[in-house]
């Protein structure tokens, strides 16, 4: 089963997430920052895709991707950034750290679903 | 009509005073990005076709809401704090609607929650604007605050800085709103140019790197 990883610190999102995702059989796993999504990796080292948000408390999702690309397990497990922003700044930062691809928020479900779909089938 | 009220500078003498006797278009350009933004998200990233933006002709006469939240950008040009004015009852339709459930079954802090990450979509879309035209922005974090002090206090600001305030309205969502821009660098306004009549244009698709 796909197991796939929200990181985002606000509760509605991750809801907003879920339910888009409704229709997958895949396992979702919840973090409500950086630091509580690097925990999470550290301990499941067999999620399928990553999606997370940017500006969180505690550890913002830039710097989590670029921690977790530093773990063997998750070197090229596809990364989504669920933002607010869209500047090129941030965009060129993340495509550095090796991330996927880049969601502005507020998301159309049936996008984020279409994209998660072909990814995960790409795994 | 679209029309804002803006306070102008208290002291004619001021070092960053406006040159003249009205608010530059530029400024003026910026304050309706951030109010129509507001509006623009409710009605089309939530699909709330009744929603109203209505600019208040005197705050002062209004009792904003119990709770507040808030978020601030700063850049070398200016610095803005962005806030919702708002009541539980007030949101807790539209809350309840965009997570599929009743009413009755949203938490408060789901409310909040919700308002924080309003607050969030509209600056972090502004402040993607304003990058693409040369203004970078900081962004903080969204928070909530229970009461404030805005319905206490005379509304009067410093010469540099002014504010509006404005309502979206719907039967499902009641939010005042208001924006206080403190600018540091007048001469960086012009940039604000290009925006004028415009509004942000969402981007839906998924970029893949």
């Amino acid at each position: 089963m796909t197991r796939i990883l929200i990181v985002e610190d606000s509760e509605v999102i991750r809801a907003q997430v879920r339910m888009a995702l409704s229709e997958l059989k895949c396992e979702i796993l919840e973090g409500g920052n950086g630091l509580e999504g690097l925990k999470l990796l550290e301990a499941n080292l067999d999620i399928n895709l990553i999606i997370t948000d940017l500006n969180m408390p505690e550890l913002d999702g830039m710097e989590m991707c670029r921690r977790a690309r530093q773990l063997p397990a998750y070197e090229k497990v596809p990364i989504f950034i669920l933002t607010t922003e869209g500047s090129h700044d941030l965009k060129m930062r993340a495509r550095e750290i090796g991330v996927t691809g880049w969601i502005v928020k507020p998301f159309k479900p049936e996008i984020l679903l279409l994209a998660v779909k072909k990814i995960t089938k790409s795994v | 009509m679209f029309e804002s009220k803006l306070l102008r500078p208290q002291s004619a003498n001021a070092a960053h005073a406006l040159p003249d006797q009205t608010w530059s278009r530029e400024l003026q350009a910026l304050l309706e990005l951030f109010s129509k933004s507001t509006h623009r998200r409710l009605v089309h990233d939530y699909d709330v076709s009744d929603t109203l933006l209505v600019f208040l002709d005197n705050p002062n006469r209004y009792v904003f809401g119990h709770h507040m939240a808030l978020i601030f950008l700063a850049g070398p040009c200016f610095r803005l704090i962005l806030k919702a004015h708002y009541s539980v009852k007030g949101v807790e339709q539209l809350v309840a609607r965009t997570l599929k459930r009743q009413p009755d079954k949203i938490e408060e802090k789901t409310i909040h929650d919700f308002m924080r990450e309003f607050l969030n979509l509209v600056a972090g879309g502004c402040k993607t604007m304003l990058g693409e035209i040369g203004i970078p922005m900081g962004l903080s974090l969204p928070l909530v605050s229970r009461g404030f002090d805005e319905i206490y206090y005379r509304r009067k600001v410093r010469d540099s800085a002014v504010l509006t305030d404005w309502e979206v309205h719907s039967e499902l969502f009641k939010v005042t709103f208001t924006l206080v821009c403190e600018v540091i660098e007048w001469k960086e306004l012009e940039k604000l140019n290009v925006l004028i009549g415009k509004s942000e244009s969402p981007q839906y698709d998924v970029e893949f790197f």
